[in-house]
């Protein structure tokens, strides 16, 4: 029909701009004008799910990601920012070259690399000489590779000569580290993911995993055992309405409702007694504390029904497999170690540990926290240790061939000791690697006082546009996730291998290039001889970890781990562990991924009963719980919690936000969430414009009104800079994590739309 | 998506010399070479299998549609945990643009609780974007029942957009052509899952097949979720399961934010319907045996071709605008330009002062044929949008609306050439002034108990929009006077005015008809 040909194009250059090919290597069909020339796996950058992505490989690097189907973590599915990992490389915000600021002006000025180094070594080694070891400090990231905090840490302690600093790590996964260490005797969470799938209750606790963590509720939505869910939130997330039952308590009554259902449990004598004698210690004293917490007061204190109390009594009713899995609502608390821990003693005295589907589990956030909590050398030494330990630091200076007298005999003061310090003055440097703390610090404008005492700042950043990186005297250009290579640690321990496979732009390089460079520059070339690239730095890690409890003397290249599809520490050297097949460029088809890492693609610790205290007992541990700081009163009269807005959010967005389609599923504007009974009382209609006043600040936001969110509460999402004007700076006494979830405000009516 | 790093240039690397030069030196070598990949294995080297295809075999159906059957997606909104995956894997699997994705997701608020609803085409049995588009850009497969877009067909009219109930077909303004979901019809016929279902970790997305007859005998046994309208027109496929109480309301169905002003449009419908009424109300001067009027007709050309030339604006392809007439047996956009270029030669045969070139009965019968079908032109601009499922545009009002501003437009105009009988055009043009601006006032006061369409235009127009409508009614009020006091006194300057302000006035209450118009759609979010 040439008429119909005529009068209706079935093809032409439009059409053949969306034709798919078959893309090869596994892929399936693929738009024509990305099919690659090769593909090569590698593992998320964003968080600490750590899934394994398929980096479609053109000439000039990574075109696209998809999702690896053979990945033991993530099988074969991503949420919508792995998806868009590669896009948000081509910002046109990433920085290309050094830039200096004049403070005069606040003009910045590109310079070359050699003078921004030379300026950054002289400055330190000055303030070093003329101010001491307490005069500068760095502030680092869960968000690069472990070999990259690694030398970051020694060089700036052993090489540098400073005594402080920190991470963003203590903004979330602090408690999580020290209850671990206190409890077990090392910050060891116990869990595989395949306790998601294994479990018969899963209770989650603060934690929304369906918007925080997609790909874990994969794994729970995997769970053939029909389990009961059940999720302690003040709000009625995404996760509470999947679950089988939403406990909606007050915010921060959770650490009296979880003594109370302890009481309960040990009353109907529900614990594992043989367990509790042979593995733990204090359970006398934990009985006693315990038994004076009545179901009335923590009733009245959470808000919640008997029934939602006896649904979370009976969960822990032997029988059934629990765990118990917690984020942010635990993490960040003036009281967030004990309620962890509280969580911990559940599990412990039930005997939910060590067994498939059991365990107290911290979710971590970030994708390398968990290096950063053996390697990062600021709240403890390198590997694990502790700076107080005189036998650590001995076998850290023979490891490493360091001079013992480098290495400080206390830890870094913490991410708010260090603000302190900087605002009295005495902190006249900071370095900051790969974190916003501009937007992110708790509190009012904590950093703006900071940032005008700051004699230097110095930011290193993929991106010279984060609210932080705007206001350093220097800013140094960073090649970002993907455009480097290191390894990165997951919330179940397991150790993946993140690869360059992109150019970064302009003169950016990776954080590991510029520590070398700095060491260099200061002098420090000879003490970091070996660290020449991030897998000989691995190799020192490894060295490092030899007899310690996450023993990874059994890896021997990234090459094994990437065959593996990562491998889980603890991974000791063995003799009967079946070596990888020499040939692996060839390609080790999947279903020898077991093969390659033995018989332990999954493990859990504990399975013996053992932990890491010198009597090899867990310590039950717990404190008499305190109201927070500041409690709602006449004026500001609402609780206002913080947390994740959506899955296509990250942290301050200096990512995310840079995917157009990423963009478009967050929300629109900043949403204030209130309970439908506190917005009738004000007279308040959902959809509009609302003012919300700390003591701190205020700020304008929509207004959501919902039944989702527990009465008293209100919600803001915290990817925007505002927020933090009005949260409230209190921090846990044993982890310095700041508490994110508990301000008081006001909420009035807001200017017209 | 992008190809490829942003790379460095030689002179990024050719300033340095000492010893930390030559660190640096190797450090940007290094940051730049790729070859570091290569030591490690390359799966699936020689696969073209898909990998992924263990993960969805189950989510697939057991075979191909059969007579009377068509392909369709399935959600399963209790599996879904709100990732959004589904978007972000249709817009990287498919090669889109920018934020482009033909799925996306919303939310339903509840009292027990919100539910996420994820949504592409719906592959409907009757599609509206097929019936209202002019140029026959889409085709639903017979075998498939998969409602594909011709993408080398389209003129980017985007009329479309309006006639699918569901905001499936999604503007690209960059190619100026719209684009939409096709069910992944390629990977469907390799046994492939389409991107959507692929990339949900919680298989809450499969395809399945359906009966037609069953969805044409009861439209509602397919997607059925609160706040969708228009399943009785277009008969959708998707089937949403799950536990969906009755009283959920979508997170943006308050949204304050105006739709697109559409100002091409805006001009072609005011401009054209001056035209017409200019045309009309000359052809009625003179059957009354007033004096022609010479001006009158070329002004309504005048009129006529500006209004078709800038309205064409609005095509994203204004080149493939010959093909708008093939849609005529179903599409209101189509009747439309027919009728409106039928009246073009028509229109300017009758510019011709009576009797000058052509005979006077040619005269006559060419300003009859203009009239005949630039009336019959602003009738099919009314039913376009009455057609639409736009419970504000879909309504006689519309028409109404349309008509009194031809004929205000056209007595104003009149008065304003100082014709006979100037007072009558000026009483025509104070009468349809009252009646339209009743009309657009009516749209601004409503009661609550309304449907909810015309609550929500009402709360745009005295809330975002409000700076516009009272320049509307300003611009108007001044006409207004301006022809009462030209029809007082009989003088044609006031007129003048009365034109440049009631243009003004009914161009801005135009932009406000697209603007003030609460789409249909699914579910979106705040």
């Amino acid at each position: 029909m040439p008429l119909e040909n005529l009068l209706r194009s079935f093809d032409g250059p439009d059409t053949r701009s969306l034709v798919r090919s078959p893309g090869k290597f596994g892929l399936g069909q693929i738009p024509s004008a990305v099919v690659p020339v090769s593909t090569t796996t590698t593992v998320c950058g964003y968080c600490s799910t750590g899934c394994g992505l398929n980096v479609h490989m053109g000439d000039a690097g990574a075109v696209n990601v998809t999702p690896d189907p053979t990945y033991p973590v993530n099988l074969g599915m991503a949420c919508p920012k792995g998806w868009e990992a590669v896009t948000v490389l081509d910002a046109p915000d990433r920085g290309t070259v050094p830039l200096l600021r004049d403070r005069a002006t606040g003009e910045r000025k590109p310079i070359p690399w050699q003078q921004a180094l030379a300026l950054m070594a002289d400055k330190f080694r000055h303030l070093r000489e003329v101010e001491g070891p307490e005069s500068a400090a760095f502030l680092s990231t869960g968000q690069i590779p472990t070999e990259e905090m690694f030398f970051l840490g020694t060089l700036w302690k052993f090489g540098l000569g400073f005594l402080h600093a920190d991470s963003n790590t203590r903004q979330c996964m602090a408690t999580a580290h020290v209850a671990y260490k206190q409890s077990f005797g090392y910050d060891a969470p116990p869990f595989s993911y395949d306790d998601f799938e294994e479990s018969d209750v899963l209770v989650f606790v603060g934690a929304n995993p369906c918007i925080a963590h997609p790909i874990l509720w994969e794994r729970v939505m995997r769970n053939p055992r029909k389990p009961e869910i059940i999720v302690l939130d003040p709000r009625r997330t995404e996760t509470a309405q999947a679950a089988t039952h939403h406990v909606r308590l007050a915010p921060k009554s959770d650490l009296t409702l979880l003594y109370t259902v302890l009481r309960n449990v040990i009353e109907r004598g529900w614990t594992d007694r043989s367990f509790v004698e042979k593995s733990t210690t204090g359970m006398q004293d934990l009985s006693t504390f315990v038994s004076t917490f009545s179901d009335e007061e923590a009733l009245e204190l959470s808000r919640l029904s008997r029934e939602d109390l006896e649904i979370l009594v009976q969960a822990f009713k032997p029988g059934r497999r629990v765990s118990c899995w917690w984020t942010m609502g635990v993490n960040q608390s003036h009281e967030a170690v004990r309620t962890a821990q509280a969580l911990i003693n559940l599990c412990l005295v039930t005997g939910n540990i060590g067994k498939p589907g059991t365990g107290p589990n911290s979710i971590t956030g970030q994708m390398n926290a968990m290096g950063s909590r053996l390697y990062s050398n600021t709240s403890g030494l390198v590997g694990g240790r502790d700076f107080a330990n005189a036998q650590h630091r001995e076998e850290v200076s023979r490891i490493m061939g360091v001079p013992l007298a480098s290495i400080p005999d206390r830890a870094s003061l913490a991410y708010d000791q260090i603000l302190d310090s900087a605002l009295e003055g005495k902190i006249k440097a900071l370095w900051v690697i790969a974190t916003n703390p501009e937007h992110t610090w708790i509190g009012s404008d904590t950093f703006r006082q900071v940032r005008e005492k700051l004699d230097f700042l110095v930011v290193q950043d993929m991106y010279h546009s984060t609210e932080t990186a705007m206001v350093a005297d220097l800013y140094l250009p960073a090649a970002g996730w993907g455009e480097k290579e290191g390894t990165q640690i997951n919330s179940e321990r397991r150790i993946g291998v993140s690869k360059r496979v992109r150019r970064p732009p302009g003169q950016a390089l990776s954080d590991f290039d510029i520590f070398r460079l700095v060491a260099q520059a200061s002098g420090c070339t000879a003490m970091f001889e070996r660290f020449t690239s991030p897998e000989a730095a691995f190799g020192i890690m490894r060295e490092l970890s030899a007899g310690r409890p996450h023993d990874i003397t059994g890896i021997r290249d990234y090459r094994q781990i990437d065959a593996a599809g990562g491998i889980q520490w603890p991974y000791p050297l063995r003799d009967d562990r079946i070596s990888m097949p020499e040939n692996v460029r060839d390609g080790v088809p999947s279903d020898l991924r077991d093969q390659v890492v033995g018989d332990e693609g999954h493990r859990r610790l504990f399975a013996d009963g053992k932990f890491f205290t010198p009597d090899g007992k867990a310590k039950l541990l717990f404190d008499p719980p305190r109201p927070p700081e500041e409690m709602p009163d006449a004026v500001f009269d609402l609780v206002l919690t913080t947390g994740r807005g959506s899955s296509a959010q990250w942290h301050t967005g200096t990512r995310t936000a840079k995917s157009a389609v990423l963009r478009s599923l967050s929300p629109k504007s900043l949403v204030l969430e209130m309970h439908s009974s506190d917005a009738a009382a004000r007279g308040l209609e959902s959809g509009s414009q609302v003012l919300v006043k700390s003591r701190r600040g205020s700020l304008i936001a929509q207004l959501l009104a919902t039944p989702n969110i527990a009465p008293g509460a209100v919600f803001l999402p915290m990817h925007d800079r505002r927020v933090n004007i009005l949260t409230f700076p209190s921090f846990d006494p044993h982890s310095r994590e700041p508490s994110y979830k508990h301000a008081a405000v006001s909420v009035h009516k807001g200017p017209p739309l | 998506m992008q190809t490829g790093g942003v790379g460095r240039t030689k002179a990024d690397m050719s300033v340095f010399g000492s010893a930390l030069d030559e660190s640096l030196r190797q450090a940007l070598e290094r940051s730049a070479d790729l070859s570091a990949v290569e030591r490690f294995s390359q799966w699936h080297a020689d696969s073209t299998a898909p990998a992924h295809a263990g993960l969805y075999r189950e989510l697939m159906p057991a075979s191909a549609p059969g007579p009377g059957q068509q392909y369709s997606f399935e959600v399963d909104l209790d599996r879904c945990s709100s990732c959004k995956a589904c978007v972000v894997a249709c817009h990287s699997l498919n090669g889109l643009d920018d934020s482009e994705s033909w799925r996306t997701t919303g939310t339903l608020l509840g009292e027990k609780a919100n539910v996420t609803v994820t949504s592409s085409c719906h592959h409907c049995v009757e599609p509206g974007c097929a019936t209202g588009c002019p140029t026959l850009a889409y085709e639903k497969d017979a075998l498939t029942g998969i409602v594909k877009h011709l993408d080398d067909q389209c003129m980017g009219c985007q009329y479309c957009m309006w006639t699918c109930p569901y905001d499936a077909p999604k503007w690209n303004a960059s190619m100026g052509i719209v684009r939409k979901c096709d069910l992944c019809q390629d990977r469907l016929k390799a046994g492939e899952a389409p991107a959507c279902v692929q990339s949900c970790p919680s298989q809450a997305i499969r395809v399945v097949v359906v009966d037609q007859a069953a969805l044409l005998a009861d439209p509602t046994k397919g997607t059925v979720l609160p706040g969708i309208v228009g399943a009785e027109r277009t008969m959708p496929t998707t089937v949403y399961k799950g536990d969906v109480a009755s009283g959920l309301v979508a997170a943006d169905a308050s949204s304050l934010e105006p739709e697109h002003a559409h100002t091409p449009l805006a001009v072609l419908l005011v401009l054209t319907q001056w035209s017409a009424g200019i045309a009309f109300l000359e052809m009625a001067r003179r059957w009354i045996g007033w004096t022609e009027n010479v001006v009158g007709f070329p002004l309504a050309a005048v009129l006529l071709l500006a209004g078709l030339g800038l309205g064409s604006a609005h095509l994203g392809r204004p080149l493939k605008a010959w093909k708008a007439f093939l849609g005529w047996r179903r599409s209101w956009f189509s009747r439309e330009v027919i009728a409106m270029g039928t009246a073009v030669p028509f229109v300017l045969a009758a510019a011709v002062p009576s009797g000058l070139f052509f005979p006077k009965s040619l005269s006559e019968i060419s300003m009859l044929a203009a009239v005949f079908f630039l009336t019959l032109g602003v009738g099919c601009s009314a039913m376009l949008y009455i057609a639409t499922p736009r419970v504000v545009w879909s309504r006689p009002a519309t028409a109404w609306r349309f008509a009194l501003t031809a004929i205000g437009g056209g007595a104003v105009v009149l008065g304003a050439l100082g014709v006979e009988g100037i007072r009558v055009v000026g009483v025509v043009s104070i009468l349809t002034g009252i009646a339209k601006s009743l009309l657009v006032l009516r749209d601004k006061k409503v009661p609550g108990t309304a449907h909810p369409a015309f609550v929500q235009q009402a709360r745009l127009l005295g809330g975002p929009l409000k700076r516009q409508a009272l320049a509307q009614l300003y611009l108007f009020l001044i006409a207004f006077g301006m022809a009462v006091l030209g029809t007082i006194f009989a003088a044609w300057p006031f007129f003048v005015a009365a034109v440049l302000f009631r243009l003004s006035s009914d161009l801005v209450e135009r932009r406000l008809f697209f603007q003030a118009c609460p789409p249909t759609r699914m579910p979106g979010s705040l």
